[in-house]
């Protein structure tokens, strides 16, 4: 169940010709086995895409990513079902669930797939409305939320849903694209809390994309710092935050605002 | 979903509602049970009454067969609209899954498909009509499907175009990301999302449809003889258009008619999905005008000071016609070149106060101030209310910066001509002198190479850099207060400073004051003096940023706020502060706060308020 998330050199780029552009460029990384690495940097740096590129949304100029030895980019068959163990977590809950559905047949969805994925044709309608409630339980909402539409939730609790929906599929690894940046700094805490209590209960890894250095310094164990599609610079994050090796990393630690 | 309903009746009994009703079961009616009435009657050939004009037998007279052509206008309805909505149904769905299509299969047959919908819209819809019509043949099977293909391209492209906006949002990235299969992601995600858009065009096709039809029965590519429908009518009473102008101008008069009908339920399709419909509400709210609870505040407005708001109120229309407050009374002084920040949450009614500050609010949100005094002067607050008298002074001397630099600038213009526009319009300036003021703004806020940047788009300017253009535009007058609602969020952190780092000597070398809002409390504190903390609409502290630094702030919400901002010394071996959703830190229960946090058990939050029992003590 725990296995690294590897990206070998990997480069995406957009547009062709003269207006290419390239987003990540030759960028090798790994998310280990059960840890929260923090991936930061300005916006257009490619962190984003990074993570899409794993979850099957981009797909790599060149390069591979594997989640253990499957190799997960480019995937057919076998392989985009391994694809499925890596799951994501949106910027912003307004955009992230369908207006026109419920918080229960969202959740429903997710369940769905990832016993399909497991071979596991048995989990009736019955089972999973357990299982949503489960999940609600999992994420600190009240089980009615499971009958409501994602407007009549706030987007903490929104967030939180989709924290649910995410462990739903059963992942090994969990992509965090900038979770709290569109919520106030109020209930930020809590939202990663749960998150940080749900990898340490489950085990998953998570790639915690992030612009605030002062959060990623909280929550993750190592941080990787990426500039204009480059990998510049990964270690502990105590380490890279107090001891930095790239002027650039410096320069975004000194932009961070204290009280 | 009963939102939805309760619109769609609102609508519906509105008087253009009930005329669409009315007339589409009419139209209904006639499709219906015309044939059955008068089917035989239509059909019966009068050879005394060959060509006649209207008479008490015959209100519209006879056609050249010596039939009723009220009648046979009657019957024929089943036919002209039968086909019109069949061509319709099946040219739309055709449509719908055309459009659909490029997002299932993807890649680059999705892309040839999208190419071949658009050589499709590049023909006139009439003249592939005719095209087909003739290479299937003279029939009205025929012309239905001659019309529905003709139909599918430019309905294919707008579904298209609809879906792929709603491809690109999240919640489908999430499907596919779960392994939702790519049509089933279509059929559950994006078809559910584009359906509105669509059944209200569908109306509106389906007129033109009725008018496509008959325009190929008129050539003789439709219906055949005997059938006949409004076109073929038209065909044939033209010939004698002279003799028996009835003959043509009755079916004529059919076909608008129901054609109207048709674009008349596309319109109230469109009002009552559409949820901007709320005039009507919003007028009578307005004769209601919202009641304030709020105790007035009594200080009278401070003249020296730059801007001084006493009672400030702001409501809006919410539902069930009532008035809900976003602003219950707000009161505050910002002094000559003093940097005040406004913090809060969403929806704590921050923004909003600066906008009504600056009289961008407009119905229908309603605005009342007891007094406001800006730069010396009195300013009427309320919605719409700022004199005219007033435009020339706020022009020059307050100015405003928003978040989005990108959608504050005008993409087709030219950023310096932007930034000159104050100086045209509230200055008296020539283009001339307008141009050169402009350029030494853009160095000013340490624009590279201004002279050449002021012809250059706003697209051409990095983030940071439009921001540093916005700020630069509002020095075009000699403002004695910039307001600046989150002018970094949409930034990343070192641009950030920079921006800051701007206000700030704009502050030092001219004497500005400034009032920044933000959600984040530590770029207030970096930049201002003083800050003010709002809470669900009512400014709850007014605070030193030094008295906030030193833990000196004495409501519970700042306290909490304070607490839950993430330094670079937060611990990171506990969880993080935050405040519980059901918190509740309003005016009348100041303990209220502290009593969700002892009974949340959170460690972060406790730690929050140091001791919970001892904040409720200090705050007693």
């Amino acid at each position: 169940m725990s296995m690294p998330l590897t990206f070998e050199s990997v480069s995406i780029t957009f547009g062709h010709g003269a207006s290419t552009f390239t987003a990540a460029n030759a960028v090798d990384l790994e998310v280990r086995p059960g840890e929260m690495l923090g991936l930061v940097g300005e916006s257009g740096s490619g962190k984003s895409t990074l993570a899409r590129a794993a979850v099957g949304l981009e797909e790599p100029a060149s390069g591979r990513i594997l989640l253990g030895g499957t190799t997960i980019s480019h995937a057919r068959g076998a392989a985009v079902r391994e694809r499925r163990r890596v799951q994501m977590i949106f910027q912003d809950p307004q955009s992230c669930f369908n207006p026109r559905r419920t918080i229960g047949q969202s959740l429903d969805e997710a369940l769905v797939q990832a016993a399909r994925r497991e071979g596991d044709a048995s989990a009736s309608a019955r089972v999973r409305r357990t299982e949503i409630d489960e999940l609600l339980h999992a994420v600190a909402l009240p089980a009615g939320t499971a009958a409501r539409m994602p407007t009549q939730l706030s987007g903490g609790q929104r967030q939180r849903v989709a924290i649910a929906r995410a462990i739903a599929a059963r992942p090994t690894v969990v992509l965090a694209d900038e979770i709290t940046s569109a919520l106030d700094v109020s209930v930020q805490g809590s939202v990663l809390n749960l998150l940080r209590d749900l990898q340490r209960e489950l085990g998953f890894s998570v790639l915690f994309i992030s612009h605030n250095l002062a959060v990623v310094r909280v929550v993750c164990d190592r941080v990787a710092v990426m500039r204009r599609g480059n990998l510049i610079e990964v270690g502990d994050t105590l380490q890279v935050l107090e001891q930095p090796r790239e002027d650039y990393t410096r320069e975004l630690i000194a932009a961070v605002p204290t009280l | 979903m009963t939102r939805t309903t309760h619109r769609l009746l609102t609508v519906f009994s509105s008087p253009i509602g009930i005329l669409a009703v009315v007339a589409c079961l009419a139209l209904l009616f006639l499709a219906v049970f015309a044939p059955i009435i008068w089917g035989a009657a239509a059909a019966a050939t009068d050879t005394d009454q060959l060509s006649r004009g209207p008479s008490a037998e015959h209100v519209f007279g006879t056609d050249g067969s010596g039939r009723d052509i009220l009648l046979r206008t009657l019957v024929a309805t089943r036919l002209s609209v039968v086909m019109a909505l069949t061509a319709t149904v099946a040219g739309v769905v055709g449509g719908v899954l055309v459009g659909l299509l490029p997002l299932i299969v993807g890649g680059r047959i999705g892309r040839w498909i999208v190419a071949a919908i658009n050589i499709g819209v590049a023909f006139p819809s009439l003249l592939l009509a005719i095209a087909f019509s003739v290479i299937l043949g003279q029939s009205g099977t025929a012309a239905t499907l001659a019309i529905a293909i003709a139909m599918v391209p430019s309905y294919g492209r707008l579904t298209h175009n609809l879906a792929a906006s709603v491809w690109g949002r999240d919640f489908v990235s999430a499907a596919r990301v779960l392994g939702v299969p790519e049509w089933r992601s279509v059929f559950r995600h994006v078809l559910p999302n584009v359906r509105d858009p669509l059944l209200v065009n569908a109306a509106i096709t389906a007129g033109n449809a009725l008018l496509a039809f008959a325009g190929l029965s008129f050539l003789g590519l439709g219906i055949q003889v005997p059938e006949y429908d409004w076109g073929r009518m038209l065909n044939e009473g033209m010939t004698r258009i002279f003799v028996t102008p009835a003959a043509a101008l009755v079916p004529g008069a059919a076909i608008i008619l129901a054609g109207l009908t048709f674009v008349l339920l596309g319109e109230v399709l469109g009002q009552a999905l559409t949820p901007a419909s709320r005039g009507r509400i919003t007028r009578r709210l307005r004769r209601l005008r919202p009641t304030s609870a709020a105790p007035a505040d009594a200080r009278p407005v401070d003249d020296d000071a730059v801007l001084s708001v006493r009672d400030l109120r702001v409501s809006a229309p919410g539902a069930d016609e009532q008035w809900l407050p976003l602003v219950k009374g707000v009161s505050f002084d910002v002094g000559r070149g003093e940097i005040v920040g406004v913090v809060g949450e969403s929806g704590s009614g921050k923004s909003v106060t600066l906008m009504a500050v600056a009289g961008l609010l407009d119905a229908p949100l309603h605005v009342e101030a007891d007094a406001a005094h800006f730069d010396g002067a009195p300013l009427t607050l309320g919605t719409g209310a700022r004199a005219s008298s007033l435009d020339h002074r706020l022009g020059q001397r307050l100015a405003m910066i928003f978040q989005d630099p990108m959608s504050s600038l005008n993409p087709a213009l030219t950023v310096g001509s932007q930034v000159a526009e104050p100086g045209l319009l509230h200055l008296g300036m020539s283009r001339a002198q307008a141009r050169t003021a402009a350029i030494e703004r853009l160095e000013a806020v340490r624009i590279p190479d201004a002279e050449r940047r002021y012809s250059q788009y706003p697209h051409e300017y990095s983030g940071g850099m439009r921001q540093r253009a916005m700020i630069a535009a509002g020095l075009m007058g000699s403002p004695a207060l910039i307001l600046a609602d989150e002018p970094t969020t949409a930034l990343d952190v070192t641009v950030q400073a920079e921006i800051l780092a701007q206000l700030r000597r704009v502050n030092e070398e001219h004497g500005t004051a400034i009032v920044l809002v933000s959600h984040d409390i530590a770029v207030i504190t970096s930049l201002c003096t003083r800050v003010l903390v709002m809470y669900r609409g009512r400014l709850v502290e007014d605070v030193s940023t030094a008295d906030l630094r030193e833990g000196r702030a004495t409501h519970p919400y700042t306290r909490a706020l304070l607490a839950t901002v993430p330094t670079m010394t937060t611990p990171r071996d506990q969880p993080m502060a935050s405040i519980p959703d059901d918190a509740d830190f309003s005016e009348g229960s100041p303990t209220a706060g502290v009593e969700v946090l002892r009974a949340a058990d959170d460690p972060g939050l406790v730690e929050a308020f140091g001791d919970p029992d001892r904040v409720a003590e200090e705050i007693s």
